[in-house]
């Protein structure tokens, strides 16, 4: 069973055994924006049953509450039009929509406020707890995968970096691509720098001396 | 084994409210054929008795009274509801205590529930016919209005797919006014119409607005010959409260028109206009609440009981002929098979009947796009040249 609440996600595609339902709903901050006469008295209480702190509104706050962790949204055709700050694919906190018709128009405009769940209205109690855990888990692989991404644009980016000034070293060495890496690698280890700062450092150095030549 | 006790069902529709007018056409065919039930001899002797009450088209009275009428009256069927967000509201309680609602209603699909049968028809029983009918015959420029709900807004979303895929295809315009909109909403739309010039106009626009849309668009002048108006809800009741000829040139897609030549259909216009006069127009809505009904006493008269669980194996798969032709409960997904038709509005504001399918098009409530290679080769395609 849960684990106390962690910000580091285990990665859940390799396979480790560990325990991936690190996110315990106790005390999750939840923001309900949901009209009055749809449930959202039931909803507000399952949530309060499960542990959680549930700020209730509508029409729907443009500033999300204090640190809130996740937002339970109605959709509305009569809102289509409304865009907010954290609505969005790419919104930081997870949105689980709640529809009460369950056509095109209304799942499109659903995706569109960033859902990653979608619940729809009426709904029972029992229901409740397996969205939010299903939408906290994927939205901590989105984030995760997002970050991984990054990490990896940045990699690529300076692979050709790395490689230039590789070439340098190994033109004016001269030494092999292998040894040419080393010498990069322990110059960013005993500098503490990262490596993509000394090799952007040797190229400089190279276009400098070639000028002046 | 029969008893004589009565049978109470129930009936929710809206005397007062925006939707009033369609409404009532909705509660005398539904009257209309529960009398002619017991004219007949009731269901195996038993008399049938409607419960009604007034809902004011208002969303919270439906879900009153259809706990009411089941709680209080001990109804186990209920026939009611036009807007989509009343027939939510009943589909709740219907579902609570395992109670069946008949809808007969034009809706925009999206929905199934063992507690509900589902009469009017679904987008692919008109919107697919009138989209393809209009873009071949005017053009596929569309300007859309509608209601600020649900249905409008999937109706449009079916149309623009539509139109996206012709070559010719655009999306003019989408406007949305409240349920209570005025003469200058629909006078400053008209105007916009006018400014932008699209091939025709779809409209998703019901209940009292309508008769708004048709009059501001005439006295501005518009060649209905030139950009007419397309809709799935503008029918003979609406019709009735405008002024003669406003109409006239305008495209209507539904399953049922007066017009349907039929000697069952006529038959049963006469017999309604005796016992009810002519103060409700026959139309689309009143017809699928009358031959709802015949189709639940037809069921009933099998089963000898209404209770839900005892009802639907003799409901489902039942066929009726009603005054649209035959129609068919699908057993799968509870909505029934309609014969589209598209008719245009004659000088003598009468609905004339351009192109209809006869042999039955099966509800595909589910269905996200609309193509053109699905849809059922229409009789009598019309070339509106000859106008």
């Amino acid at each position: 069973m849960p684990k106390t609440r962690s910000t580091d996600a285990i990665d859940g595609l390799t396979g480790s055994k560990d325990s991936i339902f690190l996110r315990d709903p106790r005390d999750l901050r939840v923001a309900v924006f949901l009209p009055e006469d749809w449930d959202r008295e039931m909803l507000s209480q399952q949530l309060k049953r499960i542990g959680c702190q549930v700020s209730s509104n509508w029409p729907p706050l443009p500033k999300l509450p204090d640190k809130t962790e996740l937002i339970f949204c109605a959709v509305l055709v009569q809102q289509a039009s409304v865009r907010l700050e954290w609505m969005g694919i790419d919104c930081m906190v997870p949105v689980i929509a709640v529809v009460n018709y369950e056509n095109p128009t209304i799942l499109e405009l659903a995706l569109r406020m960033g859902a990653k769940n979608i619940l729809m209205s009426p709904f029972r109690a029992s229901g409740v707890l397996s969205i939010l855990t299903a939408s906290l888990h994927v939205h901590e692989q989105h984030l995760m995968l997002r970050q991984k991404n990054q990490r990896l644009e940045k990699k690529l980016m300076f692979s050709g970096l790395i490689s230039d000034a590789k070439a340098v070293l190994m033109r004016t060495g001269p030494m092999s691509n292998e040894v040419a890496y080393e010498r990069l690698r322990s110059q960013a280890m005993t500098k503490r720098i990262p490596i993509e700062d000394v090799a952007r450092s040797v190229i400089d150095a190279d276009t400098l001396l070639s000028k002046s030549s | 084994m029969p008893t004589q006790k009565p049978v109470k069902v129930g009936v929710l529709f809206s005397r007062t409210g925006p939707t009033a007018q369609i409404e009532i056409s909705q509660l005398e065919g539904t009257l209309f054929a529960i009398d002619e039930i017991n004219q007949a001899g009731g269901i195996n002797s038993r008399e049938l008795i409607p419960v009604y009450y007034d809902p004011c088209s208002d969303p919270v009275k439906f879900r009153f009274f259809a706990e009411k009428l089941i709680l209080e009256d001990n109804v186990n069927v209920i026939f009611g509801c036009y807007l989509s967000n009343t027939r939510k509201a009943v589909l709740s309680i219907v579902e609570k205590w395992q109670r069946l609602l008949f809808y007969p209603t034009p809706y925009e699909g999206f929905e199934f529930s063992r507690n509900i049968i589902y009469t009017g028809p679904a987008p692919n029983q008109n919107s697919a016919q009138l989209a393809e009918f209009m873009s071949r015959n005017f053009g596929s420029r569309v300007y859309m209005v509608g209601n600020d709900y649900v249905y409008p807004h999937e109706s449009n979303r079916i149309m623009r797919d539509f139109m996206r895929n012709r070559s010719d295809g655009a999306n003019v315009a989408e406007r949305y006014v409240a349920m209570n909109a005025d003469e200058s909403n629909f006078k400053d739309i008209v105007r916009h119409i006018k400014d932008t010039n699209p091939d025709f106009i779809f409209s998703t626009v019901v209940g009292n607005c309508t008769k708004l849309l048709y009059e501001a668009y005439a006295e501005a002048g518009l060649s209905s010959a030139a950009m007419p108006i397309a809709s799935l809800t503008t029918c003979e009741s609406e019709l009735s409260q405008m002024s003669p000829g406003i109409a006239k040139g305008h495209f209507t897609a539904a399953p049922y028109f007066q017009s349907v030549a039929s000697e069952t259909n006529q038959k049963c216009i006469a017999r309604f206009r005796l016992k009810f006069g002519t103060q409700v127009e026959p139309n689309m809505c009143w017809e699928a609440a009358y031959f709802q009904v015949h189709l639940f006493a037809q069921a009933m008269n099998k089963s000898d009981s209404d209770a839900i669980d005892q009802l639907l194996p003799s409901l489902l798969g039942s066929e009726f002929n009603a005054p649209q032709g035959q129609v068919r409960i699908n057993p799968i997904n509870h909505h029934t098979r309609l014969n589209p038709r598209i008719a245009r509005i004659s000088h003598a504001d009468k609905f004339e009947i351009v192109q209809e399918i006869t042999s039955g098009v099966d509800a595909d409530p589910y269905l996200i796009k609309h193509g053109q290679s699905d849809l059922p080769e229409p009789q009598r395609p019309l070339l509106v040249d000859d106008a």
